[in-house]
């Protein structure tokens, strides 16, 4: 979601569930869930100080800031969180989002670090391993002032455990389509986008539809599947709570299969399995 | 007839357990390359024990395993448990009678008031100052009341949550009772918003027993293989601290949430030659640890924490393995 370039198998391979770390050929037949997905751990970066910092700040440890993972982070165009800008703030809440979503559509087992759904902060400190006071310990006021992201978190999670058709015992294999804003899939170095289909009927679910902007503007995809009334949005993170996240009685309908993702967002969609 | 394991004790199982038919404790420690094990029994006051029992290797040795089975009625008021072991002084050995050890299998350990880590890694008797297993006169149950609990087991629906129990609630805005905060009581009060989250397995960063005061305060650093850390709980004796440890899985069984642990079996908090001697050095130093061949670095690192647990020793690796299954069948 930083917007790296040649990112897209690489992203491809995690959402499938990292079938290359796990075969599941006839002499290995690991299954999706061995594997573990995670943005974050308690070693390295909190969710919001991915997209806060780019330069741990450790010294608290005693280490002159040599300790810590370098971790890939990207501090939304503002280093910190003292005077950032709103646009940042709100960039950074959008990639908080986008990150949980695409975390939450992966197949394989997810882990989420306690606090992120509130976007907890450790200040920078990548590595507080000796900090046994306000830097680690979990900051519950953050639930209320980020109850936004703690509502599409939630969501997230109810919409996968509604959704078995994500998590599967075994990887995704025939029923996901890879696509592009068009109908073919771009792994140029320069792509930053990446949709892909997953029927459902396998698993007794619906079928899903997701589109990825990791671009820095707006872009046009279309859905080559089906007739555009037949898809529900469901999440668009470039709209703000509630609207990122629309629950199943709220979901509209498209008007039109081409749809607009804006810059940095994940949108999903939905459409009903028949009978 | 007297029986032979009411004289000279049983070699298993490892650790102090208690033999009800006979109100005694059976006491079993590995040290291969001891030549004098003394089990040290006290009560409160621990720089005098209440009972010192020399093991005879005539009858109190099997094979690797040092034993003895003691009446309780022998030790009135013990209330904790360590042992002083002598052996070849020279390198790999670490052997050093000063130390007081507390047992690798030991289900609770208690730092006194005066605990000092420095004086475990100095010269000299570190009695009074060193941490000490705590004896049950009880089976290793403790009689919990497991109810019906089950393990829920989550498919399609898992959603692991790796949380600290310490830093989870420790904040006062976490609304839990201030006497609650960072504890295993604490998080129970959790499990509401746990379920609202809709997790559905919570991965707990390491819970075994370390040394309070080596700073590491995530727990990577793990002294007791057995022994839940203590800070996490109220209460200071065995039965009480697990109860508090198993009251939060059983609540988050009860509220459909598996428990995984983050185990750390790699490494101990003893570190290298300049850290303390608690338990495991002054055992078996090159049975329980990795060692080099420099003189300057003794330990084998591959992890930058101090040392290396050498699990190609069947004791070590059937240490690791009881640990496993200590938690997973008494502590669920």
């Amino acid at each position: 979601m930083r917007g790296d370039p040649g990112m897209i198998g690489a992203m491809m391979q995690r959402l499938y569930g990292s079938s290359d770390l796990f075969p599941d050929d006839v002499v290995n037949a690991y299954h999706a869930y061995q594997s573990v997905n995670y943005v974050t751990s308690h070693d390295g970066f909190t969710l919001w100080d991915l997209l806060t910092y780019e330069t741990k700040r450790n010294t608290a440890n005693g280490h002159d800031n040599s300790d810590g993972p370098a971790d890939i982070s990207w501090n939304s165009g503002f280093e910190g969180e003292d005077g950032a800008p709103p646009d940042v703030i709100a960039l950074r809440k959008r990639q908080a989002k986008n990150l949980l979503c695409l975390l939450f559509l992966a197949n394989g087992t997810p882990m989420l670090r306690a606090g992120d759904e509130f976007l907890q902060t450790q200040g920078g400190n990548n590595n507080p391993y000796n900090q046994d006071n306000e830097t680690s310990w979990l900051d519950w006021n953050r639930l209320e002032s980020h109850a936004d992201v703690f509502r599409f978190a939630r969501l997230m999670i109810a919409f996968r455990k509604a959704h078995p058709s994500l998590c599967r015992s075994r990887f995704w294999r025939e029923d996901v389509r890879w696509h592009g804003t068009g109908p073919a899939v771009d792994l140029s170095d320069d792509s930053r986008s990446l949709a892909f289909s997953l029927s459902g009927a396998s698993q007794g679910d619906d079928d899903l539809y997701v589109m990825v902007n990791a671009y820095s503007e707006p872009l046009p995809f279309t859905i080559p599947d089906g007739a555009a009334s037949e898809w529900l949005r469901i999440v668009d993170t470039g709209c703000l709570s509630p609207d990122d996240f629309r629950e199943s009685p709220h979901a509209v309908p498209l008007t039109s299969a081409r749809y607009v993702v804006g810059p940095r967002s994940v949108v999903v969609l939905q459409r009903p399995r028949r009978g | 007839m007297t029986s032979w394991a009411s004289v000279e004790g049983l070699p298993l199982p490892l650790g102090a357990t208690w033999a009800a038919d006979e109100g005694a404790y059976n006491f079993a420690i590995y040290a291969r390359h001891a030549e004098q094990v003394t089990l040290l029994l006290y009560g409160d006051d621990l720089r005098t024990p209440v009972l010192t029992y020399r093991c005879d290797p005539g009858r109190n040795k099997s094979g690797h395993v040092w034993h003895c089975r003691i009446p309780a009625t022998a030790a009135p008021g013990a209330r904790y448990y360590a042992y002083s072991i002598d052996g070849p002084r020279s390198a790999p050995h670490q052997f050093d009678p000063d130390k007081i050890l507390f047992d690798p299998y030991a289900r609770a350990i208690f730092f006194p008031p005066e605990f000092d880590r420095e004086a475990a890694r100095r010269p000299g008797s570190n009695a009074g100052r060193a941490p000490v297993g705590l004896l049950v006169a009880g089976p290793l149950d403790c009689n919990f009341d497991w109810g019906d609990d089950r393990h829920p087991r989550h498919e399609a629906d898992t959603v692991v949550y790796e949380l600290h129990v310490g830093a989870f609630t420790a904040h006062p805005s976490s609304g839990v009772k201030e006497e609650r905060r960072g504890t295993y009581a604490g998080l129970i009060e959790k499990i509401p918003y746990l379920v609202e989250l809709g997790v559905t397995v919570v991965e707990l960063m390491p819970v075994f027993q370390f040394d309070p005061s080596d700073g590491n305060y995530w727990g990577y650093m793990p002294l007791g293989f057995f022994a839940p850390h203590d800070r996490w709980a109220r209460a200071r004796e065995t039965c009480e601290q697990h109860a508090e440890f198993r009251s939060l899985v059983q609540a988050l069984h009860a509220a459909g949430i598996e428990v995984v642990l983050d185990v750390v079996y790699n490494h101990t908090g003893e570190g290298d030659h300049r850290g303390p001697v608690y338990s495991f050095k002054g055992i078996d130093n090159d049975g329980y640890y990795m060692m080099s061949d420099r003189a300057d670095a003794p330990y084998e690192d591959f992890t930058g924490t101090g040392n290396t647990l050498n699990s190609a020793n069947p004791y070590v690796r059937r240490m690791i393995l009881d640990s496993l299954r200590y938690w997973a069948r008494e502590m669920r």
